[in-house]
């Protein structure tokens, strides 16, 4: 092995070294060529050690290689993928996800999409999540709400100012010739109930108002009779206070 | 404290600008005037015998109205003017023997310009025997203004006075 010459000197330095693991590796996977080749193995065959390791090299490699073989023997990745999109006939995208694939049980479980939940504003709850921040529609019903009671309001006060009654109705006119009867003493007291209650409420426009009255043991009326037309107010008042059967005709 | 000193000055404004002595002088002076009012007091008679209402009563279209339309007719049985005082009342002796007396209670000045005094007047009517028919009926009235009282039975009828205050 040794030379003379300075590139036979080298030559023969580099066939002295010793294989790496690396060069086992590529020699127990048959990547080593050439005079390397024949060198690696020149050394494995000397060295008891360095066939061990070749021999475990080639053990493992064995056993990855047929580990990898059965692991990824049923999978196609492919084929299930172009399965499952030809049957699927849903126009959505959610109802592709929930239709279950022919092929599901050969594919791998698909992960899941994030849950996208509507994050609610601090202090408002659940009503502000459901409607956007710049709904303005319940503002507008509530002002549409208070303007359509005091609508109705209004409209109730001004129909309660028509209903009252005025304080032109004469109070004994309305009541008293119904009942009059054709007896002439009768009529005042006839009249009296019904005119009693009603003068009560009508007072304001009257031309003589009474300040105090005693009839004593008997009945008397006070009757504000309408004097002018019907657009006046002026009253004429009347006490009319019957009299008893026997004294007062002589 | 604005309200109080405020209160303040309004009075002694009104103090400084208020009537002298000479002028409250002059309206008491008036007041005892008013103390004497005229009246008018018609007595009428509601029949029911069809004769109509007497011309000589005038323009009364409360007669045709209730309670007076019970009646058809009436007549007038007096007509007179009198005078009564807070001192002395106005007596009036009725076709009933009954006393019809008037008297003037009070009389009120009014309270704006445009408005008129009032009188308060007070009427009663006594019986022959003394006893009252009619105890008492105070009412205020203005100047022109005139008031029934009604209901006395006679003649087949009922008696109707009407009290009139003249301006």
């Amino acid at each position: 092995m040794n030379t003379k010459t300075m590139n036979g000197e080298a030559h023969e330095t580099r066939t002295k070294r010793p294989p790496t693991d690396l060069e086992l590796m590529m020699y127990v996977d048959g990547e080593l060529e050439g005079e390397r080749l024949r060198e690696v193995r020149q050394a494995v065959s000397r060295d008891d050690v360095l066939r061990s390791k070749v021999a475990a090299l080639s053990l493992s490699g064995a056993i990855v290689r047929e580990n990898a073989e059965s692991g990824f023997a049923g999978i196609d990745l492919s084929d299930g993928i172009m399965a499952r999109i030809a049957a699927d006939k849903s126009p959505t995208r959610e109802a592709r996800d929930e239709a279950p694939g022919p092929t599901a049980p050969a594919l791998a479980p698909e992960p899941k999409e994030a849950e996208v939940k509507p994050l609610l504003r601090p202090g408002l709850g659940k009503v502000a999540a459901k409607s956007p921040s710049n709904d303005n529609s319940r503002g507008i019903f509530a002002l549409a709400a208070i303007a359509v009671a005091a609508a109705a309001g209004l409209m109730i006060w001004g129909r309660m100012d028509v209903a009252t009654p005025g304080p032109q109705a004469p109070v004994a006119a309305v009541t008293t010739p119904a009942e009059a009867p054709a007896e002439p003493a009768q009529a005042p007291a006839e009249a009296p109930r019904v005119a009693e209650t009603d003068t009560e409420e009508s007072d304001d426009e009257v031309g003589v108002a009474v300040a105090a009255v005693d009839f004593g043991a008997k009945i008397g009326t006070i009757f504000y009779v309408p004097t002018e037309a019907a657009t006046s107010n002026h009253t004429t008042t009347v006490v009319w206070l019957a009299d008893d059967s026997a004294g007062g005709e002589q | 404290m604005r309200l109080p000193l405020f209160a303040l000055l309004v009075a002694a404004a009104g103090l400084s600008l208020g009537p002298g002595p000479s002028v409250a002088h002059a309206q008491d002076a008036a007041a005892q005037a008013d103390a004497s009012v005229s009246m008018e007091i018609v007595v009428l008679h509601g029949t029911n015998d069809g004769s109509g209402i007497d011309p000589k009563i005038g323009k009364m279209p409360e007669l045709g109205k209730p309670p007076f339309s019970s009646y058809n007719s009436y007549k007038l049985l007096d007509r007179s003017k009198q005078n009564a005082s807070k001192a002395s009342p106005s007596t009036l002796k009725l076709p009933n023997d009954r006393v019809l007396k008037v008297s003037l209670k009070d009389v009120v000045q009014a309270k704006k310009k445009d408005e008129p005094k009032r009188y308060v007047i007070s009427a009663s009517i006594q019986k022959p025997g003394g006893s009252d028919f009619l105890p008492l009926l105070e009412v205020n009235a203005k100047a022109g203004e005139t008031f029934f009282v009604a209901g006395q039975n006679h003649k087949g009828g009922v008696l109707v006075i009407g009290i009139k205050v003249n301006p």
